[in-house]
């Protein structure tokens, strides 16, 4: 697996580092490192940087744990939105598919991941405590737990509506329509804003 | 003259193809996210084992596959083989157990039946009778039967599936019949009378109640260890007795029990 020691040390190393990403397999990760080798410096540069950035200015708001480079992020601070729903989502991708879809005025609540036993995440791994304060400090009138429509996004909604319903929170789940199995990211806007505009409440 | 050639060539390319692919039932025991919208699975296969095997795509709303292919699902798989991972080319799903997908618990408990699985299971090998062992315990779940009595009566099979079932009719250490009294678990691999426990550290203490229901499911007898109404305090016995068991024969710690714990289904 590892490059012969024909190959320079920065190569192979480069190879190694983008080899871990996800999706990349060791093929994968020597065209793009032979692909940097060749392009300008001016190039190899920009992207060195957009990752140290990336490190760097971006964290997560510490009110919806959404990725922000201001804390608490713009959308929290945001005077238009409805305070009075909070919708839970797995990823900050999920939350992004939710705002094309330009039905939802309300506020998010990012979990990073879902419960799944057989990989050892409960939701002591996730910011399911987080939110249960955060419902204790703002009372939204309505919690929506759009986790994924599969096993695990099933779990994580159905866990979290048994702390959330004996504290009078109204709960719900958008509305069947989207693919089982499927990822809410990946889902088109108008299935994902009719899930959402007809969801159930738990 | 030499005109067949290129269509025997073809046939023969054809056939090798053939015994590349193979159709199993399968249960989907994890699954990786992998690429931009593919899926690592691990299967236990009827006609292989445990296997890992690549699903392309299945992230995608569009994909057929997708809904096929949830964990703890039994599918028909149709699988074909490659020089890297194994690629799902056909999947049809044949129980998808949803109502066990209603209950938390049952959930949860079917997740902790995947980790064993993959934990105790060796790659492409069949061990014999753990497949329906696996179905019929998803199947209990399914009906609605107490997780915490499935879960023991899966874990005590599938141990002795795997070769590793505890003696529990007589004393490991001194061969003695055991009394109705109080004796103790040795990860040794089975019940340890109180005479010879005394002389021994690090045995689990089980009480006359949680002895007889190892005995009950060691001689086969599942239905009543399904139906008994069983205390919560002699199921937290037996659980700590198999998981310490069943961690020190496979060299690390569970952690699906770590999260039902955590989850505070009781
Ligand atoms: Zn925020
Ligand atoms: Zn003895």
């Amino acid at each position: 697996m590892r490059p012969s020691k024909l190959t320079a040390e920065p190569v192979s190393r480069l190879v190694d580092e983008l080899g871990r990403l996800p999706g990349i397999g060791p093929k994968s990760a020597s065209r793009l490192t032979y692909y940097l080798l060749r392009a300008s410096r001016e190039q190899a540069l920009a992207l060195a940087e957009a990752i140290l950035e990336l490190k760097e200015r971006v964290f997560l708001c510490s009110t919806c744990f959404n990725i922000t480079e201001t804390d608490p992020c713009a959308l929290c601070l945001d005077p238009t939105r409805d305070r009075s729903i909070i919708c839970v989502v797995e990823e900050p991708l999920d939350a992004l598919a939710l705002e094309r879809t330009g039905e939802y005025r309300g506020l998010y609540h990012v979990l990073h991941g879902a419960i799944s036993p057989v990989d050892g995440i409960g939701p002591d791994k996730l910011r399911i405590r987080e939110l249960l304060e955060r419902v204790e400090r703002e009372r939204p009138q309505e919690v929506i737990l759009a986790t994924n429509p599969n096993i695990e996004g099933d779990a994580t909604a159905m866990y979290i509506a048994r702390q959330l319903i004996p504290r009078g929170i109204t709960t719900s789940r958008p509305a069947s329509g989207l693919p089982v199995g499927g990822d809410l990211e990946y889902a088109d806007e108008i299935t994902l804003g009719r899930a959402l505009v007809g969801r159930r409440a738990l | 003259m030499g005109r067949d050639a290129p269509s025997e060539q073809f046939e023969s390319a054809q056939q090798q193809h053939r015994a590349r692919l193979y159709r199993s039932n399968a249960i989907i025991l994890r699954r990786r996210d992998t690429g931009e919208a593919d899926r690592i699975l691990t299967l236990l296969t009827e006609a292989h084992g445990k296997t890992r095997v690549v699903a392309k795509g299945v992230r995608r709303p569009g994909s057929r596959m997708a809904g096929h292919l949830e964990p703890f699902s039994v599918v028909q798989i149709l699988v074909a083989r490659t020089r890297g991972l194994d690629i799902v080319s056909q999947a049809e799903l044949r129980s998808a157990f949803s109502a066990m997908r209603q209950s938390e618990r049952a959930v949860s408990t079917a997740g902790y039946f995947g980790e064993l699985l993959d934990l105790l299971l060796p790659e492409e090998q069949v061990v014999d009778g753990v497949f329906p062992l696996a179905t019929a315990a998803l199947e209990l779940l399914d009906q609605g039967y107490d997780p915490r009595s499935v879960a023991f009566v899966f874990e005590m099979g599938l141990l002795r599936c795997l070769g590793y079932r505890p003696r529990v009719d007589r004393c490991i250490v001194c061969d003695a019949v055991l009394q109705p009294v109080s004796n103790a678990f040795s990860v040794e691999g089975g019940l340890v009378c109180q005479g010879c426990a005394l002389a021994r550290h690090a045995l689990i203490p089980l009480s006359v109640n949680a002895q007889k229901l190892l005995r009950l499911v060691d001689r086969g007898e599942i239905e009543p260890v399904l139906r008994l109404r069983v205390g919560a305090a002699v199921w937290s016995e037996l659980a700590v007795v198999v998981h310490t068991y069943i961690a020190r024969i496979a060299g690390r710690e569970l952690s699906a029990p770590r999260v039902i714990h955590e989850l505070r289904l009781d």
